[in-house]
């Protein structure tokens, strides 16, 4: 199966791997075999490549439904995925996009993972300091939010 | 600069995210704070379940900010004397889980702190103001635990339960 990135790089896989991709394993049933590449604009090379190794790795692990909750636990990540999570935060949420985009639950589950797994124990000002988000709240607003809410650290 | 992900494009992306954390208090009341947009999608999450977690009752205050005049005047007949001043969300409607015997521990929990005599008809009040609230609301129970029983009541017979009471 030949596959294009956004910028126009071909890759070529085993369709084993290509359906691991549920956007893929459709496309090829419906088009059948052909030499023509798939174009895929959402997805840039790099990236493309590192969704490639994460299918080439689980090639043989059995299909998850969508109905199976494995979400729940957050520390199930097995050393390869972790080590294949270890990207920057850029990268990290390129793969989440990409994961959706291409519908691979496997890889979005491991993806939201790590990301859930880097929120988990950290203050609002730590978490916005990791993802680098402004604090959009009105002092009034945020001081609200936290009386509302005091009871979460309170036993 | 922050993903999009992260800032309010792909809500269903970022609430995968969250709910992996849903038994995480500490963490999702972190995410409330953060900023606007993580707030409205980590609270729903935080007062999904209450009662049945160890933090504090005082949460219950925060329902009873929809609470009719006469209601609040039953409830100052026992001593409970505090102005329930409005809330920024609509609480009572994000409940999903509902553990009969936890509620009851809250109601319990919650009355100590307001330093009243334990009666038993205030308990009472309290847990139908409580029922009222989640019905009123919409609370779109997922889970309702009795606590006389070991059943899992589905919550439609929730409903014609109450409409027939």
């Amino acid at each position: 199966v030949k596959l294009t990135s956004s910028e126009g790089t071909e890759f070529i896989i085993d369709r084993k791997v290509a359906e691991k991709s549920v956007l893929l394993k459709n496309m090829l049933e419906d088009v059948g075999e052909s030499d023509m590449a798939i174009p895929l604009p959402n997805v840039t090379g790099p990236i493309l490549n590192k969704v490639i190794d994460y299918c080439t790795h689980h090639r043989d692990d059995p299909f998850v439904s969508q109905e199976d909750d494995s979400k729940k636990v957050s520390d199930d990540i097995d050393d390869w995925d972790a080590e294949f999570c270890k990207v920057d935060q850029g990268t990290l949420f390129e793969l989440i996009l990409s994961a959706n985009y291409l519908d691979i639950k496997p890889l979005l589950d491991l993806t939201c993972k790590t990301v859930a797994n880097m929120i988990k124990g950290k203050t609002p000002d730590e978490i916005r300091k990791t993802f680098n988000i402004t604090n959009d709240f009105t002092p009034e607003e945020e001081e609200h939010v936290r009386k509302e809410n005091e009871w979460c650290e309170e036993r | 600069m922050a993903s999009k992900i992260l800032t309010g494009d792909m809500l269903e992306l970022m609430e995968n995210i969250l709910n992996i954390l849903d038994n995480e208090i500490y963490s999702l009341h972190s995410c409330a704070l953060v900023s606007r947009y993580w707030c409205k999608l980590s609270i729903p999450l935080l007062w999904q379940n209450p009662f049945s977690i160890d933090q504090s009752p005082s949460f219950i205050s925060q329902y009873f900010s929809s609470l009719d005049e006469n209601e609040q005047i039953i409830l100052k007949v026992y001593g409970i004397n505090i102005k329930f001043p409005n809330t920024l969300f609509n609480y009572a409607k994000f409940l999903k889980f509902l553990d009969l015997s936890r509620l009851e521990d809250k109601v319990t929990n919650w009355i100590d702190l307001q330093h009243v005599n334990m009666i038993h008809s205030l308990k009472c009040h309290i847990i139908n103001f409580l029922f009222k609230l989640f019905i009123e609301n919409g609370a779109n129970l997922h889970k309702l635990d009795l606590y006389f029983s070991d059943y899992e009541i589905k919550p439609e017979i929730f409903y014609s339960l109450e409409r027939n009471k």
